[in-house]
């Protein structure tokens, strides 16, 4: 790099952000990105993440080499994508559970050619055009693999405007790390609300295009060759194999979850995302009066902290789920608790209402009095 | 929605003996006052295809295609089926449709959005199909329904919330010319393109409409209308200044006009 | 100390701007904060609040079913909003849009004729301001000068000639709150 006056080099910066600021949601996760090193940002306007592609539609004209494009629709952004990861860039895109749905197919094919990329999905309440409301309706789709094939998303579950933005460095870290795509699962709450960021916060981090990138062939290397397809089974149970061992070791690596008074709880409570702010809320204000109450608030929803909930659940009278759908992590709460099992309660919202305080505190007042509440109850079935 | 309007509207006496209607509401059309915004010209493209509708006394074999757009109610006005489509998909669901209603008259109502960039693999190959649809396209060089973003058919230089230092051609293209792109192809029997912006343009849309709609009765293929409206509140004009904009600086780069006939062509 | 407030009136009225300003002005003072508008089926009907919470430690839910103070700046607001106030709540209801009235006696209103207040001062839009300070008169949930820095970052560059005005409909606002 050339010489440069303090002058000149702060100036350079000007592009980078910074400082703490009172930011939505969605411009966050794209200020954190960027403060990540990424440099590419393609895709296509949908409510309620329209502040995302709007903030890096003008920000990236300013970061060096940035790469900002509208695609035609999601189905291309999520394959200009492919190509600019390919390529080496720390690249996003973000999207709203429709325009999700059609990123599926580049997705399936990104884990399959161990690519690293960064999606951001502000779920909003389906099926179909469903309405523009908060819901976390597309768990299933983000944690189980939601295009073909056997692959896996690193799943972020933020819960604050900070989060946002320490989750697009977070994501893109585990993305590099593991190649392997990730996700921002969030919803209309965090991406529209306003919250204070400690941008300063956020590691700044200079990508470097890593080695097994496509690209103008400056030292005469074997040509590098990005591919999903292994015509010969044999072939494919190897590749297969060796995804499958990633996967277990980033499943004992990468667990993060957060225990807010867990530690002699009767009652364990778990949410994630913005349900979890209305249900930390209530177990606050409940605790005051002395009711044994605690939440896990799992961070990774894959992976997802199987081993911690099941050791929480051993020592309490029942697990209580919060979620604004008609089941979905419920079942691996079911899952984590399989071996010893405490009774489950079920509390959903739906068709895009949220969890006002109320909504979490009068069944959590009744479970807490009778451990069998048969209002809340839930039971595979 | 708009129950209280509808209140008043009960409340307005109704003519007396020995006057004479000379002027309603098309029967295409319920009695649910339209909520588009001021200075948009969905409503009056509405009232044209309505009114085409009625002349040609077709509504009972009527289906409509809702788009993903500001018109995504567009059901709510219509007085005959409707489906509400995926984003852009529009001419895949009404070829579904016709296929197994081939008596049906099959009208895709698309925006320049869900037509010209989601949707552009299925209108292309409609077209190409021929399939026996009526597309009327409204292109207001403008995302909407999301908030103003930039639309396939924005003008050159336009400021919106996805290029907010113009729309940069070395970057994002020009502006596509649909009814252009599709006269091309041979299963398209009919493309025009007229404007909203003011009467003028009004009847010649209206015009354009039932002539297309009277080549899919005839079975002579696939015909759409593209209809250059103005987006008062997303270009943050008064509803005058937009309709002066789409009159000046959108007809200077989409030309009005015949693109296709095959009539014409003998 | 956690203040869960409601501002709510009419689109245009600058409801969202005004529950920034005191978002803006809260960071700007170290104390934590979230603004959320209404969002999503309940944003319908030409009707606009957002929710703001201030506090000093962390914040849980960014909503509430039971605010402790509101601002409302129109009937519909007015009707829905007061029923939900905390016991002991406080309103600042705008007189001249608000012609119902509330038989609770557990909370407490302050009118404020903000729109005639506002057009004497030669700006229509200074109202919401007028309504803040009266609220914070009562309510003490930021310094004033949160207030102007809030004004600050809302009115920025050519704008920022329109905060002494501003200022000047804040300081109005919490006069007449203390006359009563
Ligand atoms: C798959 C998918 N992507 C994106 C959207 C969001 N969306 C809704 S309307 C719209 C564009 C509308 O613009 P246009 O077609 O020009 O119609 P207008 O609103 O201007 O009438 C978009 C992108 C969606 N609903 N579904």
């Amino acid at each position: 790099m050339s010489q440069m006056t303090a002058e000149a080099m702060k100036d350079d910066l000007a592009w980078l952000p910074k400082g703490r600021q009172l930011m939505k949601g969605n411009h966050a996760v794209c200020a954190g990105a960027i403060r990540a090193g990424c440099t590419a940002y393609f895709g296509y306007p949908i409510t309620p993440q329209n502040e995302a592609i709007e903030y890096m539609s003008g920000a990236l004209l300013d970061v060096p080499n940035g790469i900002f494009l509208q695609g035609e629709s999601e189905v291309a952004s999520i394959n200009m994508v492919m190509g600019a990861a390919a390529a080496g860039r720390r690249v996003m895109t973000s999207s709203s559970s429709p325009g999700i749905s059609l990123k599926q197919e580049g997705i399936s094919y990104i884990a399959m050619m161990e690519l690293p990329m960064l999606v951001m999905n502000v779920v909003r309440c389906g099926p179909g055009l469903g309405n523009i409301a908060p819901h976390q309706g597309d768990y299933f789709q983000a944690v189980k693999g939601g295009g073909h094939g056997d692959y896996r998303l690193i799943t972020l579950a933020p819960a604050s405007v900070h989060e946002m933005a320490e989750h697009a460095h977070l994501g893109f870290e585990l993305a590099c790390k593991w190649r392997n795509p990730a996700m921002i699962l969030t919803d209309g709450v965090i991406g529209q609300m306003m919250e204070p960021v400690d941008l300063d916060a956020i590691p700044v981090v200079d990508w470097k295009k890593p080695d097994w990138a496509m690209g103008v062939n400056r030292t005469g290397r074997k040509p590098n060759l990005v591919t999903s397809i292994w015509l010969d089974p044999e072939d494919m149970a190897q590749k297969h194999l060796e995804i499958i061992d990633k996967y277990e070791r980033l499943k004992a690596a990468e667990v993060r979850f957060e225990e807010y008074m867990c530690d002699d709880a009767e009652v364990l409570c778990v949410a994630y995302g913005s349900v979890s702010r209305a249900v930390m809320g209530t177990v606050r204000k409940l605790r005051e009066e002395g009711m044994k109450i605690g939440l896990l608030r799992p961070i990774t929803l894959w992976p997802y902290p199987y081993a911690t909930l099941r050791e929480l659940a051993k020592k309490v009278k029942s697990v209580v789920t919060y979620e604004m759908s008609w089941g979905q992590m419920i079942e691996d709460v079911a899952l984590a608790t399989r071996l010893n099992p405490v009774p489950l309660h079920f509390v959903p919202r739906h068709g895009g209402l949220t969890f006002n305080p109320n909504d979490v505190e009068t069944p959590l007042r009744a479970i807490y009095a009778n451990p069998q509440n048969s209002d809340t109850l839930w039971e595979i079935s | 929605m708009s129950d209280a309007i509808n209140e008043l509207r009960a409340e307005v006496p109704l003519p007396q003996e020995g006057f004479e209607v000379v002027y309603q509401r098309p029967h295409s059309l319920n009695d649910t006052q339209f909520t588009y915004c001021p200075g948009c010209q969905h409503g009056q493209v509405h009232l044209c295809i309505a009114e085409a509708i009625d002349e040609l006394e077709i509504k009972d074999r009527m289906i409509g295609m809702a788009p993903v757009g500001c018109s995504v109610f567009a059901y709510w006005f219509f007085d005959f089926d409707f489906i509400s489509c995926p984003h852009g998909r529009a001419p895949a669901v009404a070829t579904g449709i016709k296929r197994a209603d081939p008596e049906a008259i099959v009208l895709s109502y698309q925006g320049d959005g869900d037509l010209a960039s989601i949707g552009a693999a299925e209108i292309v190959h409609a077209a190409n199909r021929g399939e026996q649809i009526t597309v009327v396209f409204i292109n207001n060089a403008i995302y909407g329904m999301t908030g103003g973003q930039m639309a396939p058919t924005s003008l050159e230089g336009m400021v919106t919330s996805t290029s907010p230092r113009g729309r940069d051609v070395s970057i994002a293209g020009k502006p596509i010319h649909v009814v252009e792109m599709l006269s091309t192809l041979s299963g398209v029997a009919y493309a025009e393109r007229t404007t909203a912006h003011d009467p003028k343009g009004l009847i010649k849309t209206k015009k354009a409409i039932k002539k297309a709609f009277e080549y899919q009765m005839e079975g002579l293929g696939f015909t759409i209308v593209e209809v250059l409206c103005g987006c008062a509140i997303n270009t943050r004009r008064t509803p005058k200044d937009s309709a002066a904009w789409v009159g000046e600086e959108m007809n200077k780069v989409f030309q009005v006009g015949v693109f296709k006939d095959i009539k014409e062509e003998g | 100390m956690l203040h869960e407030m409601i501002f709510a009136g009419f689109g245009g009225q600058g409801i969202l701007t005004m529950g920034q300003i005191v978002s803006y002005g809260a960071v700007d003072n170290n104390l934590e904060t979230s603004w959320i508008p209404s969002y999503g089926p309940e944003s319908r009907g030409g009707t606009s609040n957002c929710t703001v919470m201030i506090s000093d430690e962390r914040i849980a839910s960014p909503m509430t079913a039971a605010p402790s103070a509101i601002i409302v700046m129109n009937e519909p607001s007015f009707t829905k909003f007061v029923p939900k106030l905390k016991p002991g709540g406080v309103c600042v209801a705008n007189r001249d849009l608000v012609t119902s009235d509330t038989d609770r006696d557990d909370v407490e209103i302050i009118w404020v004729e903000a729109n005639l207040e506002a057009k004497a001062l030669g700006n229509l839009m200074t109202a919401g301001n007028i309504a803040l300070g009266a609220l914070n008169e009562r309510v003490g949930f930021v310094a004033d000068k949160a207030i102007e820095d809030g004004l600050g970052h809302v009115f920025s560059g050519k704008k920022a000639k329109l905060i002494p005005l501003n200022m000047q409909a804040y300081q109005l606002g919490k006069d007449l709150a203390r006359k009563g």
